[in-house]
């Protein structure tokens, strides 16, 4: 064991799953505030892809909402102060905070029930899998046609 | 132009289309995957990953066929194209790749009898969805 987190993103277009990932991080944090805001980090890359490839259907979107389930990540994106706890996370994943003062995403909390992306970080109990996997639009034949 | 008509298999995908939405999935691709691994006829599991499955690098136990077991993750990485579901465990047997042994051999068995139990599950994507991008991200601290 490493101890390095894993980060998962997904992304839903209306009702439907286009996009999602599963990562181990590169590097080790020493917070959860930490490794959400990473894989928040990740997560508003593809979201800024993904608007690139709607203008090409003339579809504008702004404020994207991307959910995540810790507040202190979410409040470290809107505040641009640096604590003691924080100091030490990269330049680099602060692409996010810029991102978020642009108007590109927005950061929204989201209850750790409600929480889609849990399907790609850890193993899940058989209730809570099927639940999200019918939630993320994932169905059999059978139930569609 | 030989082939009209509605679009039904592109790159590997099974595309049906109906009145109300589109539905991909790659069941014969998973059905052959099955096949060629000998587990048609295992006994089926309800999700990918065991909750207690607690993988590391296990250095103590017996190592297995290498070349079968990297085949069996080059194989499950097609099919994730369509199956985010078996995403997660994927990734998490393909980082034992280097050196497998028995106990990753065994989580990657289960997976495969997850598959056994849902070859026709795929993704739908219905008509009457609005057009809006919401997007989550998530992660687990340290393991």
């Amino acid at each position: 064991m490493d101890r390095k987190s894993t980060s998962g993103t997904c992304h839903l277009l209306g009702s439907s799953i286009i996009s999602w990932n599963s990562k181990k991080q590169a590097c080790v944090t020493l917070s959860t505030t930490e490794v959400e805001y990473i894989a928040a980090g990740h997560g508003c890359a593809q979201i800024i892809w993904l608007k690139h490839q709607l203008l090409d259907y003339v579809i504008r979107l702004s404020k994207v909402p991307l959910y995540c389930d810790n507040t202190s990540a979410i409040n470290l994106t809107k505040n641009p102060i640096q604590h003691s706890k924080t100091k030490h996370i990269k330049i680099r994943l602060h692409f996010i905070r810029d991102h978020v003062q642009k108007g590109d995403c927005e950061i929204k909390f989201v209850k750790t029930e409600n929480q889609l992306a849990d399907f790609f970080t850890k193993p899940l109990a058989r209730d809570r899998f099927n639940k999200l996997r019918t939630e993320l639009g994932i169905l059999d034949i059978k139930n569609v046609v | 132009m030989s082939m009209m008509g509605k679009l039904a298999y592109f790159l590997g995908l099974q595309v049906k289309q109906l009145k109300h939405g589109t539905f991909l999935n790659q069941s014969k691709y998973c059905f052959d995957l099955l096949k060629k691994f000998k587990m048609e006829d295992c006994k089926e599991a309800t999700t990918p990953i065991a909750t207690n499955c607690l993988m590391d690098a296990d250095e103590a136990s017996q190592p297995v066929d290498l070349t079968k077991y990297r085949g069996l993750i080059g194989s499950w990485l097609y099919l994730t194209a369509s199956r985010p579901d078996i995403q997660f465990g994927v990734c998490l047997c393909a980082r034992f790749q280097a050196n497998p042994k028995e106990s990753h051999f065994k989580a990657a068995k289960r997976i495969l009898k997850y598959l056994k139990g849902t070859t026709n599950v795929g993704l739908w994507y219905p008509c009457d969805s609005n057009i809006s991008l919401s997007d989550f991200s998530d992660s687990d601290h340290a393991g």
